[in-house]
C-alpha cells in the first residue's frame, strides 16, 4: 500500500474515533431534553439518562483530582435540595482507566421532589479529545459502578 | 451530622446532666434510642398515652406522625410531666387539641406561617453582607441571575407577586430556556468547586441534570406552567431550608422551643429576629458553620442576654443554674479572631462588655463619617462632574501609576486593629443596624426612646415586632403609662400616626395599648434599598477604610443609594485590588477608581468594557 493510501486510512480512522463518544444504548428512547440537558428512558428497565456535554479534559480525571472532589460531596448534599435533590448520598465511587479514556463513576441515592429513593450513577468521561457527563437514574434498582456499561457504550 | 450535633445540644440544654461529648457517645451507641422512645404503645382506655411508653419530649412528639387523639394524649401528659415544658408560661406551652397548631410551616392558622416568613424576611434583609451574597448566589444559581441585592432577595420570599415575576423571567416559555439559564449559572457560580479544577465544576454543573430529570414530569403535572413547577421544585425547598434554619436557631437559644405553640412559636421567631440584637451573627454562625457555629458563640454576652430576654418575653420560669451551667458546658467562651484592642479603652475587644461595644462601634464609625465628609471627597466629587471622559481616562492611569509606586512599600494589613471585633460591634448595634432597617428612622427613634424607657433597661416588650402593619406596645403598669405619655410629649413628632386603644375588655391586665403607624411596602423597599447601602458602608467604616468609604460616597451621590449599592457590589474585588495596590492610609485610590467608573458608565460604557480597561491599566502590575 502506497504511504499515500496509509495516511488517508490513518486520517479515516482517526476521524472515526473522534467521531465516537459514550452514548446510550439503542433500547433507550429520546424525551424532551431540558436545555443542554438531554433526556432518555429505558421503560423496560426503568432508567432514565440524562447526557449533557462537558468542559472536562482527560487530565481532568485523575486522583489527585478525584480526592479533592470528595470535599464537594457535603456542597452539593446542601444545593442538592434546591434542586430538588433531597439528602444526596453517595455511596461508592472509582476511577477507571482503559485505553485513553477516563471515566468516573459515581453511585448513590437521593430523595426527589415527591420525596421517593432515586438512585443514581453519575458518569464523568473523558478521552484525548472529547467528554460527556452523565446521569442514570432509576426509581427502582440500585446501580452497581459497572452498571454503566449495561446502558452506554462507546 | 449537623442534626446529630443538634440533637446532642438539645440533649445538653435540656437534661443538664451529661456532656455535649457523653451524650453523642451514648447517642452513637444506641442511634435508635430518639425514635424508639417515640412510638406510641396502646392506648390506655380513656385513650391517653403514657408519656413514658411514647415520647418523653415535646420535641420526639412533634416529630412523630401520630393519630390526633394519641397527640392529645401524649402532648397532655408532656405539657404534664415534661421539665423542660414545665418551665414555660400556659398560654405558651403546646396546643394539645391540635398539632397543627404548634408548627410554622403548614400551620393550621395561616396567619402564623406568613407571619414566621415576614420575620425571616426581616433576617435576610438585617443580615450581613457575606450572608446576602450567599442567599444572591444561591437564588442566582437557582434563578438565572434574577434577584441580585438584598432587597430583590427579601422581596422574592415574601412577596410572592414578585417571586412569580422572577421565575416567570427564568422560566420564560418553555423549561428548554430554563435549563438553559440555570445551566450557564451554576457553570459560573460556584466558586468552590474551583477546588477540584474542571471536575469540580462538572460535578456541582451536573445537578441541572437532577434538575433536568425532574422538572419536565414536575411541568407535566401542573399541566405545563413552568413556573409553577419552578415554584414546587426550587422556590419552596429554599424558602423551607430558611424557615429550618431560624427554627434551628431558636430551638439552640432556648430549649424550651419545641414546648411552645405556633403562636409563641412565631414570636420567638419574630423576636429572635427583630429584638434580638445580633441576629447575623448567630444565623450566619450557623449558615456558616452549623450547629458548631452557635456552639461557638453560646457564651458570648448577646447570646446570654438573648436568652434572660427571652425568659422574661415569654413567662418562663428561670432555669436552675446547674443546668444553665451544663448549657454552656462543652466550650469556653471563644476568642474573637482577631483580639482587637480599642484606641480609646486599651482592652481587648472580646473581654468588653455591651455597652462599651457599642460605645466603641459608635465612636469608631463617628470618626470613620467625620474623616470621610473631608475635603477630599468634596474635591474627587468636583473633580468628577468636571472632567470629560477622556480625562477620566487619565484618572485610571494614575492610579495605576499610584499602585506602581505602593508595590514597593506593601505592608501587608492596613488596620490590623479594626477587624472583626469592632465589625461585630457595629452589627450588634439594635439602633443602626435592626431597627432603622424595619422600621424608618422615625420609629426607631421611638423604639429607642422605648427601651431606654424600660424598667431594667429591659423597655417595653413591642407586641407585634417587625413585620409589616400595625405594631403594639402593650401598657400593662401605670409607671409604664406615666413614662409614655411623658415620652408622647418630649416625641410629639414621633406619634403623628399612633393611637391609644381604649377598647380593652375592663378585666385585661392590659392598661392600654398604642399602635404605631404602618410602614407601606414601598416605603419599606426604598428603606431596605438605603438599609444595604448603609450595611455595606457600616462595614467599612468599622473597619476604617476610609478610602472605600469616600469611594461608596461618590457612588452614592452618583447613582443614588441603590445606584451605589449595585456598582459596589459589581466592581467590588476591583475596589479591593485597588485597595491592596495603594499606599498605607491611602483616602482617594478608591474614591478615583469610582469616579473612573461612574463617569465610564455616564458615557455610556459596559461594565464588561470598563472592566476591561481597568484590567488593562493594571496588568502590568501583577
Amino acid at each position: 500500500m502506497k504511504f499515500r493510501q496509509l495516511s488517508l486510512l490513518l486520517a479515516v480512522f482517526l476521524v472515526a474515533q473522534s467521531a465516537f463518544a459514550l452514548s446510550p444504548t439503542a433500547e433507550f428512547e429520546k424525551k424532551e431534553d431540558f436545555g443542554e440537558v438531554k433526556n432518555f428512558r429505558h421503560s423496560k428497565q426503568d432508567v432514565d439518562l440524562s447526557v449533557m456535554d462537558s468542559d472536562l479534559k482527560y487530565a481532568d480525571l485523575s486522583q489527585k483530582n478525584v480526592n479533592e472532589l470528595k470535599d464537594l460531596f457535603e456542597t452539593k448534599k446542601e444545593y442538592g435540595k434546591f434542586f430538588g435533590f433531597k439528602d444526596w448520598t453517595p455511596k461508592e465511587h472509582k476511577l477507571v482507566e482503559e485505553k485513553s479514556q477516563r471515566i468516573l463513576l459515581l453511585s448513590g441515592n437521593y430523595k426527589n421532589s415527591d420525596n421517593k429513593t432515586v438512585h443514581f450513577l453519575e458518569v464523568y468521561w473523558a478521552d484525548k479529545t472529547k467528554s460527556g457527563q452523565y446521569l442514570l437514574t432509576s426509581d427502582t434498582k440500585e446501580f452497581k459502578l459497572d452498571h454503566y456499561k449495561d446502558y452506554l457504550k462507546l | 451530622m449537623k442534626n446529630l450535633l443538634l440533637l446532642t445540644i438539645i440533649i445538653a440544654f435540656g437534661t443538664g446532666t451529661l456532656s455535649a461529648s457523653e451524650e453523642l457517645d451514648l447517642y452513637l451507641k444506641n442511634p435508635a434510642t430518639e425514635k424508639q422512645a417515640c412510638v406510641p404503645s396502646e392506648a390506655s382506655k380513656d385513650g391517653r398515652v403514657p408519656a413514658a411508653d411514647a415520647c418523653d419530649t415535646a420535641r420526639e412528639l412533634m416529630s412523630l406522625n401520630v393519630a390526633s387523639n394519641q397527640f392529645q394524649g401524649i402532648c397532655q401528659s408532656i405539657v404534664k410531666n415534661d421539665p423542660v415544658c414545665k418551665k414555660l408560661d400556659p398560654s405558651k406551652q403546646l396546643t394539645c387539641s391540635s398539632k397543627g397548631l404548634n408548627t410554622l410551616e403548614n400551620s393550621a392558622n395561616a396567619q402564623i406561617g406568613q407571619r414566621a416568613l415576614a420575620c425571616i424576611k426581616g433576617f435576610v434583609v438585617d443580615s450581613m453582607v457575606e450572608l446576602v451574597k450567599f442567599l444572591g448566589e444561591m437564588i442566582k444559581l437557582l434563578y438565572n441571575g434574577a434577584v441580585n441585592n438584598a432587597a430583590d432577595i427579601a422581596r422574592f420570599f415574601y412577596d410572592p407577586a414578585y417571586a412569580a415575576q422572577v421565575m416567570g423571567r427564568a422560566g420564560s416559555a418553555t423549561a428548554s430556556a430554563v435549563g438553559k439559564g440555570a445551566q450557564a449559572t451554576a457553570k459560573a457560580a460556584p466558586a468552590v468547586a474551583r477546588k477540584a479544577g474542571n471536575l469540580g465544576e462538572a460535578f456541582i454543573k451536573n445537578s441541572i441534570q437532577y434538575v433536568g430529570r425532574d422538572l419536565p414530569k414536575s411541568v407535566r403535572k401542573h399541566n405545563g406552567n413552568v413556573m409553577a413547577a419552578l415554584d414546587e421544585t426550587l422556590r419552596r425547598p429554599l424558602t423551607k431550608f430558611l424557615l429550618d434554619s431560624t427554627e434551628a436557631v431558636a430551638r439552640f437559644l432556648q430549649p424550651e422551643y419545641d414546648c411552645m405553640n405556633g403562636v409563641a412559636k412565631v414570636n420567638t421567631v419574630c423576636r429572635l429576629f427583630g429584638e434580638l440584637v445580633m441576629p447575623p451573627t448567630i444565623i450566619f454562625a450557623f449558615m456558616k458553620y452549623g450547629v458548631n457555629g452557635l456552639k461557638a458563640i453560646a457564651n458570648t454576652p448577646k447570646v446570654k442576654r438573648f436568652r434572660s430576654n427571652f425568659v422574661a418575653l415569654n413567662g418562663a420560669k428561670k432555669a436552675p443554674p446547674a443546668a444553665r451551667q451544663t448549657v454552656s458546658a462543652p466550650k469556653p467562651a471563644p476568642k474573637p479572631a482577631v483580639v482587637v484592642r480599642a484606641e480609646s479603652a486599651k482592652k481587648p475587644v472580646g473581654k468588653m462588655k455591651d455597652t462599651e461595644l457599642t460605645e466603641l462601634a459608635r465612636t469608631e464609625r463617628a470618626e470613620a463619617r467625620r474623616i470621610a465628609a473631608t475635603e477630599d471627597q468634596v474635591k474627587i466629587t468636583q473633580d468628577l462632574n468636571a472632567k470629560s471622559l477622556q480625562e477620566s481616562e487619565q484618572i485610571l492611569s494614575g492610579l495605576r501609576e499610584r499602585a506602581v509606586i505602593a508595590r514597593g512599600i506593601e505592608t501587608g494589613k492596613k488596620f490590623p486593629e479594626v477587624e472583626d471585633g469592632i465589625l461585630k460591634a457595629s452589627a450588634q448595634n439594635p439602633v443602626e443596624v435592626n431597627l432603622s432597617i424595619m422600621a424608618g428612622e422615625d420609629v426607631t427613634k421611638l423604639d429607642e426612646a422605648l427601651r431606654a424607657l424600660g424598667a431594667n433597661g429591659d423597655g417595653f416588650p413591642l407586641e407585634s415586632y417587625p413585620p409589616q402593619g400595625l405594631r403594639t406596645i402593650k401598657i400593662t403598669s401605670p409607671a409604664q403609662a406615666k413614662k409614655l405619655q411623658e415620652l408622647m410629649k418630649q416625641h410629639s413628632d414621633l406619634f403623628v400616626s399612633a393611637k391609644i386603644k381604649t377598647d380593652l375588655p375592663p378585666a385585661s391586665s392590659v392598661l392600654a395599648s398604642i399602635q404605631l403607624p404602618a410602614v407601606d411596602n414601598a416605603a419599606m423597599m426604598k428603606m431596605m434599598e438605603k438599609s444595604q447601602f448603609d450595611t455595606i458602608l457600616l462595614k467599612v467604616e468599622a473597619e476604617k477604610r476610609i478610602g472605600t468609604a469616600t469611594a461608596l460616597k461618590v457612588l452614592e451621590q452618583n447613582g443614588g443609594v441603590k445606584g451605589a449599592t449595585q456598582t459596589y457590589q459589581k466592581y467590588e474585588n476591583t475596589f479591593k485590588m485597588i485597595r491592596g495596590r495603594s499606599p498605607a492610609n491611602d483616602k482617594t485610590s478608591e474614591a478615583y477608581l469610582a469616579a473612573f467608573i461612574v463617569k465610564q458608565k455616564k458615557a455610556g460604557v459596559s461594565d464588561d468594557v470598563i472592566k476591561k480597561k481597568i484590567d488593562e491599566a493594571f496588568d502590568g502590575c501583577k
